[in-house]
């Protein structure tokens, strides 16, 4: 009987040992299998990886070299044309007419590639250009010469971004600078008068040259600009209202406020305010002679706090806020930094783009070095990349 | 009783040994047998490759040259740029038949060349071109069993029209590996070099030579493909043969 029951339990170990060995081998023939199955798979997708490189390799020399029928210039010579020129139509003068790249380069590597394909090329067709519109009121010089100490350098960092900064001053009798506030800088050159512009003073003052309500409105539909930048210390239009009379008399501000904010929302452009530095005493000092003779009002440190500072304050930073811009306190930022800030927040202009968007389920993408001649500069070139699918 | 149940287990573990060891090196087999297919497939259309690019870059093919004014030939290979007037010449000389200037004595081809056409409206001037195709090299390719390998690569190119315009296009080539090929291959090698060959070769349908051409008679069907000189050779049934190529005068004779 212990015999017996030893050999039984035996051979339940010897029939156990058999399993274990079967599991073990099963484990390794599909881990086998499941790799071999994968490299033969990474050498076809090579395989493929290898004939797309060497199509898009030829197909970037005969982009370079080819003169379509009609041209006389390389495909990539009329890109690099359009770019100098800032439009993707390029004109090559009255006896022959303009060429649309973007329609032949478009044919080109569609012949090859049939829309698999997008050509980013990392530079801007047209440059950004950014307004700065001043209040040019005697209390905001200060603001303004920090500004103007680095002026060139904000410029130039613009620039590498291809954003241009304007300077538009506000208009009116009471400006106190013009544009020869900023000569020597390089934004001389950059600097003009805001006129023309459906400008308003606060009544019964006429002084438009703290309406940046307006310029805003202006400097959008008018001058075509990206963003905005405006550096103020009243409330549009001016203060003098408000402040004098308690908020019972606004003047224009509201008006001239919501024709700025309508506009920048219908053209979506970015507007970052900029609040100059001002304090109840400042208040008190501008505006109490102003409140005896044109409003025969006493103007109380309550009011200016209330509209002079407050309401300023909470209207700069909503219309920065509606607008996608910023808003800065200059009594805490330096002016000059804020603006080179700003500067940096700003996107520069898109990259042209031209073909088509890669599918969201595309994994494989493959991307390639296509520069182009930069003409304007001689031996720099444009950095482009084609992707292919 | 324990003597007996150590024996059964010993089979099962013999069993078992057999069993694995046929299903891995099965497997190891096959993978290796595909991998040397993946490895054949790879040379087969690099060779396709380097033939696009002798045809499209060689002066003596279809690669543009022009002159200085000393008269040095300078090739515009970097550019890959094909003559027009070349594409035009191969079209006719080689309708049915691989140019010499890229001849392969192991696989046969066929070459297109399409010039993409276009339209160009500047808004004072229209111009506007034709596609065209041109198509040289063979025209017949071994069919069925007698078929080993096939393969397409197409590669973008420029085509001068004249010293103001060169059009975008594609050069194609149909590379086939088979037994009409190699023989002919074979055949055209005696004939361009002179030199007498021996050689194993099989065939899977009945196959003869036709003066300047190797013929296959499928079931169905003839095939036919033209060789460089005249080829005198008994009528091959399927099967492997020792065959002896020899140039006589103009003619290569096969024994």
């Amino acid at each position: 009987m212990v015999i017996l029951l030893k050999s039984s339990k035996g051979q339940a170990i010897e029939m156990f040992e058999i399993l274990i060995l079967v599991v073990i081998l099963t484990v390794l023939f599909l881990f086998l299998n499941f790799n071999l199955l994968q490299r033969e798979s990474a050498e076809k997708e090579m395989l493929a990886r290898k004939e797309i490189e060497m199509k898009v390799e030829n197909a970037i020399i005969s982009f370079k070299s080819s003169k379509v029928y009609g041209t006389e210039r390389s495909l990539a010579t009329i890109l690099s044309d359009a770019v100098a020129n800032g439009n993707l139509t390029v004109n090559y003068g009255e006896g022959y007419g303009s060429i649309n790249i973007t329609k032949l380069v478009t044919e080109f590597f569609d012949s090859y590639f049939d829309r698999r394909w997008v050509f980013v090329l990392h530079t801007p067709i047209k440059e950004k250009e950014v307004a700065l519109v001043l209040d040019t009121s005697d209390s905001l010089k200060d603001e303004t010469n920090i500004i103007k100490s680095k002026i060139n350098e904000i410029y130039r960092e613009g620039l590498k971004k291809k954003i241009r900064l304007k300077i538009f001053l506000l208009d009116g009798i009471g400006r106190s600078f013009d544009c020869g506030q900023f000569s020597g800088t390089e934004v001389e050159k950059e600097c003009s008068l805001l006129k023309d512009c459906s400008l308003v003073g606060a009544t019964p003052l006429e002084q438009t040259e703290e309406d940046w309500g307006n310029a805003i409105k202006c400097v959008i539909e008018k001058y075509n600009t990206s963003a905005v930048i405006v550096l103020t210390d009243e409330l549009s239009t001016g203060s003098e209202p408000a402040v004098c009379t308690n908020g019972a008399n606004m003047g224009n501000f509201t008006i001239s406020f919501n024709s700025g904010l309508q506009s920048c929302k219908d053209k979506n452009v970015s507007v970052f305010a900029l609040k100059g530095s001002i304090s109840v005493s400042d208040c008190l000092n501008y505006w109490t002679t102003w409140c005896d003779s044109y409003f025969s009002s006493r103007l109380t440190p309550q009011s200016c706090q209330m509209y002079a500072i407050d309401l300023l304050g909470n209207r700069l930073k909503f219309v920065a806020d509606e607008c996608k811009g910023k808003y800065f306190d200059l009594a805490t930022v330096n002016p000059a930094d804020a603006v080179a800030e700003i500067m940096k927040i700003i996107p520069p202009p898109p990259d042209v783009v031209f073909g088509y968007e890669i599918p969201k389920d595309v994994k494989n993408v493959q991307t390639f070095v296509l520069d182009i001649p930069y003409v304007s500069y001689e031996g720099e070139k444009i950095r482009g990349e084609l992707k292919v699918w | 009783m324990k003597a007996q149940a150590s024996l059964i287990t010993k089979g099962i573990y013999i069993i078992i040994a057999i069993v694995a060891i046929t299903l891995f090196s099965s497997q190891i087999l096959s993978f290796s047998s595909s991998s040397k297919a993946t490895e054949k497939e790879t040379d087969f259309m690099e060779k396709a490759v380097t033939l696009l690019d002798i045809i499209s870059t060689s002066p003596t093919c279809l690669g543009y040259t022009e002159e200085n004014e000393l008269k040095t030939p300078i090739s515009s290979v970097a550019h890959k740029t094909l003559d027009i007037n070349k594409i035009e010449e191969f079209s006719q000389k080689y309708s049915d038949i691989e140019p010499p200037c890229a001849r392969d004595y192991e696989n046969g081809y066929e070459i297109v060349v399409r010039m993409f056409g276009s339209d160009l409206d500047t808004t004072k001037r229209y111009y506007s071109l034709q596609e065209k195709v041109w198509r040289f090299g063979s025209t017949n390719f071994s069919e069925g069993d007698a078929l080993r390998n096939i393969v397409e690569v197409s590669l973008p190119v420029s085509i001068r029209l004249n010293a103001s315009y060169q059009q975008p296009g594609e050069i194609r080539i149909k590379l086939v590996d088979g037994e009409l090929e190699e023989f002919s291959g074979t055949i055209n090698k005696v004939c361009d070099t002179g030199i007498p060959i021996r050689k194993r070769i099989s065939f899977s349908y009945s196959t003869y030579t036709n003066q300047d051409s190797i013929c296959q008679e499928m079931q169905h069907k003839l095939i036919c493909r033209k060789i460089s000189c005249p080829a005198t050779s008994p009528k091959f049934e399927p099967g492997s043969y020792e065959i002896a190529l020899n140039k006589n005068g103009d003619i290569v004779e096969i024994k």
